[in-house]
């Protein structure tokens, strides 16, 4: 390949623009000649020499605005946002949000596609219907869609696919927190990465709140750290919400319980607030002047200044809200004792909550939680009138919808329910 | 769209478009577009700049077009969700600022978007309501996961939770061993179990509201973080002093709590601390001292402390913002309690510095009446007071003089004379009107006494006649009736009432000096000749022709 060759050779996602470019000019003249005209299937050729830089197989979104391959987005500038959007539009009218194209095809496939875009330009909404091209398919993404439309997904599931996004997340940060600690290198909050979990947690919790808090507490596997740090979030959120305590407050005390627990959790148990509170401050404050341009937003100084009122002596006189960052995450903590490899259940952290009430927890902390909860929490293992044993999956205000031990999931009656600890079993 | 409307917007959206590509450029010719943005907002408060990809539009008007090259700030911006921007009643100047920082270094790309995402989450954008759309970025996440919903409903909830418990619950007598060794994990369930079942840990309605208002407390809150920020230098490195003053002054202007006062009393004691005088250099561009006492409870007594230990730790201008709005708070609320408040506010206050922060000589009417009436309120001297009035414009001490106790009247009569001599004719009428009133031979004194002293000033007449009848009830005539009667520089009204009365009701013996004959009489007005001739044929004086003979050898000694 000559110097000039190297330099004109591009990588096939920069190409991309060019592809959007291409098809929108062909979209045009098929709209402006029809899909037979020389300058169509002039215009076709192009489009296939901009896919044959691309390499596919790849696959290509249109989704509220951003252009996408194969979920990256693809930089434009304003004219060539305005010409995805021309495309975007007849794709959305047809159906679908997402080209794939399997393999380079010819200029025929490319007419077709676009003979069946152009219908959906105009307004149709079969343009595409019974269409089958060879190397070239398209799907629908939902939630994709503009305006309104885009709130339609189930809350219930939105709820649960961000709550698992969390955790996921979570295991990841805390993965790469272990990582560094063992490293020797410098031990910080990420911030980003924590604002992403924030985020999330906020918008499932918006959606369906017992749906997160449902995904967490039943989801297979161990309750790792990251789980617990996750769940001690929640809960503080739950809480928060439940009092109507404002939003700012709330993200502030549910962000410094899932920081906490990140630090200070292992594998089973881990330290206690108290035990870590002298690092905390420093843990969340190492990246903070590097990465703010405008200086640190009210959010992280709020969090860093709960961080620096617990390493007081006397943190909750400041703000009482501590009191619930601390009980949480104590039972969290507990949730999965040391020496031994049972998880306890939300039941059996209530039942320390209120055996050590007054004692190690402000009673009317315990009682904003029991609050959150009720007398029958998710997750809580319980026993049925003849014996059978399940664990509560839904409770409502007379009905339980309980996952039974063999798999099936059965609604009772909440009286013909008692609670089982997990270590009675 | 009014007209007036869509004109705002293009100019708002026009400078913010310039504001973001000047942070691209240069930071510090940002303050004055910032300043000129928030004042122009700040003409239309309720203005919202509809994002859209490519425009900003003001009441589905295209206000502003994006700029092919430079305008990309704005497709930016959309493709993270942003759709709405609207200007907060608290914003500042600084708002716009940073949201041009912010959004001129906002790329597309996923990695910008998502911090420009997570500094909005933050509250980064303080003063300014972002209405966002979920993000396309965030709208991916979830794509693969959740592939039809719409077909599934809310049954597939069900289905993405895993059964856990597939087979028999057990654990093994191992377990169970190592448990029982562990008292902490001794705990019965029952305890929970029956205590919620029969609601002995519901929260009452007055626990919640005590959770609630503990955990919104903006008032610890903003002392907590002023401790943070202040004692943690890792946390104080990263501040923007100007956000943290930000913040204490929406605290300090929302609760008036002491205890914020007194944080800032503190600020203002670390003089050679450079983050305490930035936090107090934005405090004092914000006018916080005014803001404060304009809209604070000053029921509290340790409000009031706290106001006066701060007002002795002030700069001068900031104690003259500080003086002018306790006027202004006087002007404003008519109340008697606000009054009282303010009194109370004032006895904080070192008098003497208040007083000279006040510019008692400039004020207008009303706010010089309010100003003596609150130092009046306090017990101020009488000796003082005195200073007080010869400051005061004339209008306002004329009618405080009508308000004024004895004491306070008798150490002000200098200031009181000055006024019967220099005033406006409608003051010192309303005033003479009052001191009759007090049929108090002293005022006559000082009345009849500035009269005679500015006996050529035009008095009306029914003010004159008030003031000479009440020198002769007084029997003062023979001081102040008489000399101007024949006083030429004395005003008519005066020297003709004064004889009426003096003929009424006088001495002859007073008449007689009164009418006696002098050739400057035929100077004098004819009645006014004709009236002194009048009072000396009364006492049975020699015709005219006499006099005239006296005139004629007057005449003839004066020729010789």
């Amino acid at each position: 390949m000559t110097e000039p060759q190297l330099q004109e050779t591009k990588e096939p996602r920069e190409v991309m623009p060019e592809v959007v470019l291409s098809l929108f000019v062909l979209l045009k003249t098929v709209m402006s000649h029809n899909a037979g005209h020389p300058f169509a299937r002039q215009m076709a050729g192009k489009v296939v020499e901009a896919v044959a830089q691309s390499e596919p197989e790849w696959s290509l979104q249109f989704i509220r605005g951003g252009v996408f391959r194969d979920r990256e987005l693809v930089q434009m500038g304003a004219g060539g946002f305005r010409r995805a959007q021309t495309i975007a539009l007849a794709l959305s009218r047809l159906g679908f949000h997402e080209i794939t194209v399997a393999k380079e095809v010819d200029e025929d496939a490319w007419l077709r596609l676009c003979a069946g875009l152009v219908k959906g330009a105009l307004g149709a909404s079969d343009g595409l219907d019974g269409v089958e091209i060879d190397g070239l398919s398209w799907r629908a993404i939902p939630d994709a869609s503009w305006g309104d439309e885009a709130e339609e997904m189930d809350p219930e599931v939105y709820a649960i696919v961000q709550t698992t996004l969390c955790r996921m997340d979570c295991e990841r940060i805390h993965e790469s927190l272990q990582k560094s600690a063992q490293a020797g290198e410098g031990w910080y909050w990420p911030w980003s990465a924590g604002l992403v979990v924030m985020r999330r947690l906020e918008r499932g919790l918006d959606a369906d709140t017992p749906a997160c808090a449902r995904t967490v507490e039943l989801s297979p596997g161990e309750w790792t750290p990251a789980r617990r740090a996750l769940s001690v979030a929640i809960e503080i959120m739950r809480v928060l919400i439940k009092l109507k305590v404002g939003i700012r407050e709330a993200r502030v005390a549910a962000h410094l319980g899932l920081i906490l627990s990140m630090m200070t959790y292992e594998e089973r148990a881990g330290r206690t607030m108290l035990e870590a509170s002298g690092g905390l401050l420093s843990f969340l404050t190492g990246q903070f002047s590097a990465s703010e341009r405008t200086g640190l937003p009210p959010h992280h100084v709020r969090v860093s200044t709960l961080a620096h009122l617990i390493a007081q002596p006397d943190p909750s006189k400041w703000l009482p809200v501590i009191h619930l960052v601390s009980l949480v995450h104590e039972l969290e903590r507990e949730r999965a004792p040391e020496g031994v490899s049972i998880d306890l259940t939300r039941a059996d952290l209530l039942g320390i909550a209120t055996r050590d009430m007054g004692v190690r927890f402000a009673p009317v902390w315990v009682k904003a939680l029991i609050d959150v909860h009720g007398a029958l929490p998710v997750g809580a293992r319980v026993r049925l009138g003849g014996g059978e044993q399940g664990v509560i999956l839904d409770a409502r205000a007379k009905e339980v919808d309980v996952l039974l031990g063999s798999g099936v999931m059965k609604t009772v009656g909440s009286q013909q329910l008692q609670l089982v600890s997990a270590l009675e079993l | 769209m009014h007209g007036g409307v869509g004109d705002m917007g293009k100019a708002i959206a026009s400078l913010l478009d310039k504001l973001v590509r000047n942070s691209r450029n240069q930071r510090e010719r940002l303050d004055l577009a910032s300043q000129r943005l928030h004042a122009l907002w700040g003409q239309t408060p309720t203005l919202e700049l509809a994002i859209g990809p490519d425009h900003v539009m003001v009441d589905d008007e295209v206000v502003f077009e994006a700029h092919k090259e430079l305008g990309d700030w704005i497709l930016a911006a959309f493709m993270a969700g942003v759709r709405s921007i609207r200007m907060d009643a608290r914003a500042c100047a600084d708002d716009f600022m940073l949201l041009a920082v912010e959004l001129g270094a906002l790329e597309i790309n996923a990695t910008s978007m998502l911090r420009f995402r997570d500094w909005l989450w933050s509250d980064g954008s303080e003063g300014l309501s972002i209405k966002l759309q979920r993000s396309f970025v965030e709208v991916l996440e979830a794509m693969d996961i959740v592939v039809d919903p719409r077909a599934t409903g809310s049954s597939r909830a069900k289905e993405l939770i895993p059964a856990r418990f597939g087979g028999q619950f057990a654990i093994s007598g191992d377990e169970l061993e190592r448990v029982a060794e562990r008292p902490e994990l001794q705990t019965s369930i029952d305890l929970f179990s029956q205590g919620a079942q029969y609601r002995g840990f519901e929260m009452a309605p007055k626990e919640r509201a005590m959770l609630r208002a503990s955990c919104m407390d903006a008032e610890r809150w903003a002392l907590a973080e002023l401790e943070a920020s202040l004692t943690n230098v890792e946390l104080r490195q990263s501040l923007q002093p100007e956000r943290l003053a930000r913040r204490l002054l929406d605290y300090l202007v929302e609760t008036g709590a002491p205890s914020l006062i007194a944080q800032v009393c503190a600020l203002y004691r670390m003089e050679d601390d450079p983050f305490a005088t930035a936090v107090l250099a934005y405090l004092e561009r914000a006018y916080f001292a005014q803001r404060l006492i304009l809209d604070i409870s000053l029921e509290d007594e340790v409000v009031l402390s706290r106001l006066g230990e701060l007002f002795s730790l002030l700069s001068v201008a900031q104690q003259e913002s500080f003086a002018s709005a306790m006027l202004e708070r006087l002007l404003t609320r008519s109340e008697q309690e606000n009054t009282q408040q303010l009194a109370r506010l004032l006895k904080k206050l070192d008098l003497a510095t208040y007083r000279a922060r006040v510019h008692e000589s400039l004020l207008s009417t009303n706010a010089a009446m309010a100003h003596a009436d609150l130092l009046l309120r306090i017990g101020i001297a009488p000796k003082e007071f005195a200073s007080v009035l010869e400051a005061l414009e004339d209008v306002a001490v004329g009618r405080l003089f009508e308000l004024l106790p004895d004491a306070y009247m008798i150490e002000g009569e200098q200031r009181l004379l000055r006024l019967l001599q220099d005033a406006p004719r409608v003051v010192i009428e309303d005033l003479a009107a009052y001191l009759l009133s007090r049929e108090q031979v002293g005022y006559v004194h000082l009345l009849a006494g500035a009269m005679l002293k500015e006996r050529d000033r035009q008095w009306s007449r029914k003010t004159v006649r008030q003031v000479c009848e009440a020198i002769m009830l007084h029997q003062l005539e023979e001081k102040y009736l008489v000399p101007p009667i024949r006083d030429r520089k004395a005003s008519l009204p005066y020297r003709e009432i004064a004889l009426e009365l003096l003929l009424e009701r006088g001495s002859e013996e007073l008449i007689e000096r009164a009418t006696k004959w002098r050739l400057s009489e035929y100077f004098d007005h004819p009645d006014f000749r004709e009236r002194i001739k009048t009072g000396r044929e009364r006492l049975g004086s020699r015709p005219d022709h006499k006099t005239l003979k006296d005139r004629l050898a007057v005449g003839e000694e004066r020729e010789a």
